[in-house]
């Protein structure tokens, strides 16, 4: 409980502090945030009247407090280019980013545990030594290099998948799942090969215990020792990788939604800084950390209760 | 089949060509910077001219332009090398700005301690936390598209993971038999981090410079891929790829030369800072 309570102090500092910087970003533009908004040639009546109905006039700390009771209302400010909610912004383009998200984390996971289990199993191995080299190579690719040399071999060349446009989930689940395969496969790839370094170097490190020798020493197969013993007390890392990575994605899909041309969240916070929309960059950058902080305080929280040694801590 | 799981002792081949990755990657390196540290003095046309061969000619067309001509027919060769230039110049000014940072940030909360280094400790950890492409995209909202944009970003977003490293080697070196020594010959706290903690601190941290040199890169490229770094006509590998994407489907090496490029620099810094890790982990292990 106590190491709960920590958590939580932890949590509502990071937020004020991550709250604080998204607040003030307007206050670090170049020349008054009021001239960002209405441009340069603009007069001065103009300014003035936006400086009231914005309160940049206002003190910093009166203008983060009063930007802080509205967002704990879920009230992220309105756009003074389309005139529309944050939030309202944010939850349009949130499902798709969070179906990208969720698709690249499953697929990740799906790769990288049996390739674990296969390297850690036959470590030294040909198979061992391929896996390395290519993982090596993976993350060295940047992810919008990925998705257009695949756009090009699987679009242009063999048109497999369609190149861009999104169809919504609820329309035609097929047509919707087969624009995913490319965005998706090409933010899991980085992943895959995280979750998969992890994953193998604990299991080694499992296998190198004594209970696993009894298992051996009884016999068993080496399927079951992989599976029923050395798994589940090798998965910590693994399973707390996976929420983290799913957190990240949420931001982490802006180059991937911008190459294939996707209404997520990643291209609203692009166009909103291509036009200079700053309340909304600052709102949808807001709403990033906040989601982002609350996964890791899940992550912790859960960490604890998967693995009863780290209770003890704190 | 049970014998299929590895035994405990270390059953592990050593590579056999162990140099082989390490030596590939400080040529490749070698070769790119000194091109665009040269750049000026090569027999090659300036990065923002039409060099007259007529626009998107493929690889080896023509003799005088060996990689082709972009879109504008502006010579490939000539902009990778001078985009070398800016993506790798970019890249090591935030380095070097993050190590610095890092190393007296985390030198002085390992060596302080107390309430300094648990604010320090907070603020490196949601640093670290936070999407780094997050932060860079808010940074260049609020400052503008530009070089120096990217430099700030970069550093910004590198110098905690080198604060945090100089943090807990300063911990391990704080309570060593000779920095006691030099603090009951009654030195200057100042001398003591400068003399005898940074010196050895500075070496493990630096062995991650291969690493992170190698996420600088990829975020520079990133960022003004998405038209938010360094802007045309300045060449950087970034945007010429991002110029390229229109002509994907006719022209694929407009985006696949600067993307090759990008790629085995990438590569290079990871396989040399893997190497230089795995060295600097062994020696610390060794001699503790």
């Amino acid at each position: 409980m106590r190491a709960a309570t920590g958590l939580l102090s932890r949590l509502i500092a990071t937020f004020l502090l991550i709250t604080f910087v998204a607040a003030l970003l307007l206050q670090l533009t170049p020349g008054s945030p009021a001239t960002v908004i209405a441009g340069d040639n603009t007069s001065p009546e103009v300014i003035d009247a936006i400086n009231r109905k914005y309160h940049f006039n206002d003190p910093l700390f009166v203008r983060y407090g009063d930007w802080l009771a509205n967002a704990l209302h879920g009230d992220l400010g309105t756009s003074y280019l389309t005139q529309q909610p944050v939030l309202e912004a944010i939850l349009q383009r949130l499902p798709l980013t969070l179906e990208l998200a969720l698709l690249a984390t499953v697929l990740a996971l799906a790769l990288a545990v049996p390739l674990a289990i296969l390297c850690a199993q036959h470590q030294g191995s040909r198979l061992d030594r391929f896996v390395g080299a290519f993982s090596s190579a993976a993350v060295s690719a940047p992810s919008f290099v990925i998705a257009m040399t695949l756009i090009y071999l699987l679009a242009y060349r063999t048109h497999v998948f369609p190149v861009i446009g999104w169809t919504p989930f609820t329309d035609d689940p097929v047509q919707n799942l087969r624009g995913a395969v490319l965005p998706v496969v090409s933010i899991a790839l980085a992943d895959t090969v995280v979750l998969l370094r992890v994953l193998r170097a604990d299991l080694i490190q499992t296998l190198q215990q004594d209970f696993i020798a009894l298992a051996r020493s009884k016999g068993l197969s080496s399927r079951t020792i992989m599976w029923k013993h050395a798994l589940r007390p090798s998965s910590f890392s693994l399973l707390t990788l996976s929420a983290l990575t799913l957190a990240r994605l949420l931001a982490g899909t802006v180059l991937v939604e911008s190459i294939f041309v996707l209404p997520g969240l990643g291209t609203l916070l692009l166009d909103s800084i291509t036009n200079k929309d700053l309340v909304t960059v600052q709102g949808t950058v807001a709403f990033i950390a906040i989601a982002f902080l609350v996964i890791n305080f899940l992550v912790d929280l859960l960490y604890g209760i998967l693995d009863p040694r780290t209770r003890v801590r704190t | 089949m049970a014998s299929s799981i590895p035994a405990p002792a270390s059953a592990r081949k050593p590579r056999r060509r162990p140099w082989l990755g390490p030596a590939t990657a400080i040529a490749w390196l070698t070769i790119v910077i000194l091109a665009a540290l040269t750049a000026d003095l090569l027999p090659i046309s300036e990065p923002d001219v039409d060099v007259g061969y007529g626009v998107q000619t493929p690889p080896f067309g023509v003799a005088a332009q060996v990689l082709g001509t972009d879109a504008q027919g502006r010579s490939i060769l000539s902009r990778l090398i001078y985009g070398a230039r800016v993506s790798l110049g970019a890249a090591a000014t935030a380095l070097v700005i993050a190590i610095v940072l890092g190393l007296i940030i985390g030198v002085t909360a390992g060596y302080v301690r107390g309430k300094l280094d648990t604010a320090i400790g907070l603020l490196v950890d949601v640093m670290l936390a936070f999407p780094a492409l997050i932060l860079l995209l808010a940074l260049a909202a609020v400052l503008g598209s530009g070089i120096s944009t990217i430099i700030i970003g970069l550093s910004i977003a590198a110098f905690p993971s080198f604060a945090r490293l100089a943090r807990s080697r300063t911990l391990q070196y704080a309570e060593t038999e000779y920095v006691h020594a030099a603090r009951g010959l009654g030195a200057r706290r100042s001398t003591i981090l400068l003399r005898e903690v940074l010196p050895a601190v500075a070496p493990p941290v630096l062995a991650y410079a291969g690493v992170i040199a190698a996420v600088l890169v990829l975020a520079e490229a990133a960022l003004s891929f998405l038209g938010l770094g360094v802007v045309t006509p300045t060449p950087s590998w970034g945007n010429m790829i991002a110029d390229g994407r229109n002509y994907l489907q006719t022209r694929p090496h407009l985006v696949f030369i600067p993307a090759t490029v990008l790629f085995l620099t990438i590569l290079s810094c990871n396989t040399l800072g893997e190497w230089l890790r795995e060295r600097s982990d062994a020696q610390t292990t060794a001699s503790p």
